[in-house]
Parts: structure tokens; C-alpha cells; sequence
């Protein structure tokens, strides 16, 4: 068993919303255990952007929901998806 | 990089059944590691004087290349054959990560499946598992890696290999796998027998090389003949637009002008304009993540778990389906009324298991049990189920990506699954 990495994209509420603070916000909220791999904006349609997040945490830590939980409460965010997950 | 069809193929099997091992012997020799890093692990082993070099020094090393700069496309790591461009994704251990897998968007189009002729070792529980899972992911196209044919009873013998092929064929026919189009090979990762080129120790084998089994595999079909299914990320008001839905196709093609509907919120629209990154598309196809701009509807109106089809092909909304289920893990045992959370496609909505019609025995594919009074962590059954709510699932043999779920509770990953029967409302 070794580390898992993951990779989640975070959609925000609005093309309006602040995208650094944003980021900021997502790299205060990642929960203990995890490891922010790193972070990008990427566009996807008529100005709206994602936050690609990549993160590692330990295969035995079981499972990424708390990341996606944890990232989903942040204020702003519409939704988390994971985009890829594997064994480092 | 050339124009060689890409594929991804996931690695799965038992825990030390050698997958990770697998993985770093095809990159060492074809090429991926960079001679850099082996030399500089020949220098550490002359150093600490070791006379031999080892290869897990190897693998550690590329772990370590890889812990730099890191990205999830880096994780997956590359390689080429004269054929094909393959990505590896070596599946997690935990099975709290399947529902990663199953609602994930990287959709594997092969997997190696690698089990151990070691002595004591052969078709275990993760093995049956993960064949389980490979195909409840729609991956239909499988090689068998019999590894450690080095540490079989005695070294290398026949017999172990067939008696081993016996078994997974076994349990490969079970979950419906057609056994004429697997590939079976005998290797050993750690010796490299039979990885890239045919080996004397298992002069007996008339088949394939590993390398030669992947390059057998056939380029994966874009699932476009199949009707339009998008499943709905998020939706947007977007000002000097309208209305945006944004997501991913799963099967089908989306086109500007089309009559669309979303399931299960029953609201019809037109699609106006389709954008992908910075360009405005004429149609969308299957892998593509886009945004959608639709005429007739409103932000209200439609939501995240919604899919869209063509107004002539609706997303089905059944009343009741069937499935085939594994239990992954609970506590104690599941009887019928247990209602827990399916996450199938974008949505996720509570489902009750209303009636356990048969258990299968994973050995044989057998009816083991009618009507079962509960269910276990290692079974496979044929459940029917009734969602709460109004939920959109397909058929998995007509429409498999909208036909596979995984089965959430108390924070774990309970089950997953395939939708193999319809009762239409
Ligand atoms: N004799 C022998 N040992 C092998 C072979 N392949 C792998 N091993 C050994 O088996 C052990 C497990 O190998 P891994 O490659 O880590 O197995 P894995 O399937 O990735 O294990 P997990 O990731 O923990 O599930 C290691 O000690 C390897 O050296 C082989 O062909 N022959
Ligand atoms: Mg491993």
C-alpha cells in the first residue's frame, strides 16, 4: 500500500466568483493527512473557470471523500468532482 | 509524440500479487526510465556495496522522479509500444477508492489483471474483487498476467499456470467476462521472464509476450453510435448568455440545434451554442467536458444528476431495476429495507434494497442461494432496488457508462454495481 493521488476539479458558484481567493480558500481547507500536490485554473466554457486540484494522501487513509467534503463547503464552491484517481 | 491511439490501462489484482512490480518492469524496458536514474541507483548500491543491483531501487527511484513536480497526468505514467501510447493507472489497494473509480471521469479501456502462481498464492479475494470491479467499470477488455511464475512448485512449471488460468477463468465467467477474448500470459516481473521478450524458462509457452498482449488489444471505439447521455455537473446563469449546463458526454454526440431533455427533471430545451475551453464547438463527443448554452429553460429548472438525451431518446427514470451487486464491506450483514446512498453518474440518491433475489457462488457463477435472507462483505448478488427518489439509470449492456454505481454508507464504499433490468414507471 502506498499513496494515492487524486485529482478533483472544484467548480465555482459563478464566472464572477473570486478564483484567487478561491484557491487561497481550497488551500486552507485541506483536511489533515492530505497533501496539496497542486492547483490550476482551467477554462471551460463561455468564461466560467475550474480549479484543478491534485492531492496525495495514504492508500490507507481510505478513500478521498473528506477532501471532497471538505472542499465542497467552502463558500463559493458549486461542486467537486474527482477527475483521476491512482497508486502513485 | 507520434500519432499512436492512446489507451489507459489499469493494473489490479491481490495486494503483492506484483502489480506495482508489473508496472515498473514494462517501464524499465521499454525505455522509460531514464538511464540517469539507474545509473545513479548502480553508483548508491556499488556504495553501500551491494554487489547486485536490485530493482526495487528501481521502482522507489521512479517513485521519487514522480513526487517531484507532480500532477495527476504525471502519476499516470507513459509508455510507448510499436503500436499503441499507453497510460497506467495502478488502482489503489483501499476500497474506499472504488467509488473514485467507478464515478471518476478517467475511464480505463484495458486492464492487466496480475495473479500469483507463487505457491499459497493464486485467485484470492482482492483478485476476485477486482474482476468484479473491472467490469462493473466497462472495461471489457482484459489480459491475465500469471506473475511470479519464478516462485512457483516447482520454478516455472506448467501445471501451476494452467491450474491458475483454470481458476481465474472460473471467476472471469462469473461476472460474464467472454473467456475466447481474454489474454492470458505467464511472467515473472521480478525475473523479467516473458515481459518483453519470450524467456527459456518457459520454453513450454507457445503464447504472446506481455508487451506482445498489449499491442493485441484493440483500439477502444469512441461509444458515439450510442444514444446522447450528459450527465449534468453543475448549471450556470451566465450574464449576456442564458442559462449554461456543464458537463461531461458520456456516450453520443451533442450537436448546436438539437432538441434536448433533462431526466429526471422532465424539462425540454434547444441547444443554442456548445463551448469547450476558449472555442465555441458544433458538437460535443464523448470525453468532451463542456458548457451548453439552452434556450427555453432556466437555471431552476434543472440540476446537477440530471442527464441530458435527445428528446426522441430520453434518459430512462425507472420506477424500480435490477442489479448485480458485490459487497465490498459492512459491518455486519444487509438485508432487505437497507437504504443507502448510490452514486451513479452525477447523482447521488438513496436507494433501497427491496428485495434479495439470488446470491451467486463467485467460484462458479451459480445460483448459490434463492432469496437470500442477507447479504455479506464478499458476496455477489442480483438485488432489486427502488430509488427514493427519481433517478436516471440505464441498462449496462445498452448504455454502460450510465449503468454502473457505487454504493455509499456510514462514510465507506459499501458496494458497487451494474443495472441489468429496467421496470419502466
Ligand atoms: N518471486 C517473485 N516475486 C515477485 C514478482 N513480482 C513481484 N514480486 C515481489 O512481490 C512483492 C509484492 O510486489 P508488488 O509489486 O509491490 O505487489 P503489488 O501487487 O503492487 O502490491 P500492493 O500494491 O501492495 O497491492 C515484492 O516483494 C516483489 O518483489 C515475481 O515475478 N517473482
Ligand atoms: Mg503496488
Amino acid at each position: 500500500m502506498g499513496e494515492v493521488i487524486v485529482g478533483l476539479k472544484v467548480m465555482p458558484e459563478s464566472p464572477e466568483t473570486n478564483m484567487e481567493k478561491l484557491k487561497n480558500d481550497i488551500k486552507n481547507a485541506i483536511p489533515k493527512g492530505v497533501k496539496l500536490r497542486g492547483m490550476s485554473e482551467k477554462y471551460i466554457a463561455f468564461g466560467l473557470k475550474a480549479v484543478d486540484v491534485t492531492v496525495t494522501m495514504p492508500d490507507s487513509a481510505g478513500g478521498s471523500e473528506n477532501v471532497e467534503n471538505a472542499l465542497s463547503k467552502i463558500p463559493g464552491v458549486s461542486s467537486v468532482e474527482v477527475t483521476g484517481t491512482g497508486l502513485l | 509524440m507520434a500519432e499512436k491511439p492512446h489507451m489507459n490501462l489499469v493494473f489490479i489484482g491481490h495486494v503483492d500479487h506484483g502489480k506495482s512490480t508489473t508496472v515498473g518492469r514494462l517501464l524499465l524496458e521499454t525505455g522509460v526510465v531514464p538511464a540517469h536514474v539507474i545509473e545513479e541507483y548502480r553508483k548508491k548500491a556499488a556504495e553501500k556495496g551491494k554487489a547486485t543491483f536490485e530493482f526495487a531501487w528501481v521502482m522507489d527511484a521512479l517513485k521519487e522522479e514522480r513526487e517531484r513536480g507532480l500532477t495527476i497526468d504525471v502519476a499516470h505514467k507513459r509508455f510507448d509500444t510499436s503500436k499503441y501510447y499507453f497510460t497506467i493507472i495502478d488502482a489503489p489497494g483501499h476500497r474506499d477508492f472504488v467509488k473514485n473509480m467507478i464515478t471518476g471521469t478517467s475511464q480505463a479501456d484495458a486492464a492487466v489483471l496480475v495473479v500469483s502462481a507463487a505457491e499459497g498464492d493464486g485467485v484470492q479475494a482482492q483478485t476476485k474483487e477486482h474482476v468484479f470491479l473491472a467490469r462493473t467499470l466497462g472495461v471489457t477488455q482484459l489480459i491475465v498476467a500469471i506473475n511470479k511464475m519464478d516462485a512457483a512448485k516447482p520454478g516455472y512449471n506448467e501445471k501451476r499456470y494452467n491450474d491458475v488460468k483454470e481458476d481465474v477463468t472460473k471467476l472471469l465467467k462469473t461476472v460474464g467476462y467472454k473467456i475466447d477474448t481474454v489474454q492470458f500470459v505467464p511472467i515473472s516481473a521480478l525475473k523479467s521472464d516473458n515481459i518483453i521478450k519470450p524467456s527459456e524458462n518457459i520454453k513450454w509457452f507457445k503464447g504472446a509476450t506481455f508487451l506482445q498482449t498489449l499491442d493485441n488489444l484493440k483500439v477502444p471505439e469512441k461509444p458515439t453510435a450510442l444514444p446522447l447521455r450528459l450527465p449534468v455537473q453543475d448549471v450556470y446563469t451566465i450574464t449576456g448568455v442564458g442559462t449554461v449546463p456543464v458537463g461531461r458526454v458520456e456516450c453520443g454526440v451533442m450537436k448546436a440545434g438539437d432538441k434536448i431533455i433533462f431526466q429526471p427533471a422532465n424539462v425540454a430545451g434547444e441547444v443554442k451554442t456548445i463551448e469547450m475551453h476558449h472555442e465555441q464547438i458544433p458538437q460535443a463527443v464523448p470525453g468532451d467536458n463542456v458548457g451548453f448554452n439552452v434556450r427555453g429553460i432556466s437555471k431552476k429548472d434543472v440540476k446537477r444528476g440530471d442527464v441530458v438525451g435527445h428528446s426522441d431518446n430520453p434518459p430512462t427514470v425507472p420506477k424500480t431495476f435490477t442489479a448485480q451487486v458485490a459487497i465490498l464491506q459492512h459491518p455486519s450483514a444487509i438485508a432487505a429495507g437497507y437504504t443507502p446512498v448510490f452514486h451513479c453518474h452525477t447523482s447521488q440518491v438513496a436507494c433501497i434494497f427491496e428485495e434479495l433475489q439470488k446470491k451467486l457462488d463467485p467460484k462458479t457463477g451459480q445460483v448459490k442461494e434463492e432469496k437470500p435472507e442477507f447479504l455479506k462483505t464478499g458476496d455477489i448478488a442480483i438485488v432489486k432496488i427502488r430509488p427514493t427518489r427519481p433517478m436516471v439509470i440505464e441498462k449496462a449492456k445498452d448504455i454502460p457508462p450510465l449503468g454502473r454505481f457505487a454504493v455509499r454508507d456510514m462514510g465507506q464504499t459499501v458496494a458497487a454495481g451494474l443495472c441489468i433490468d429496467i421496470e419502466k414507471k
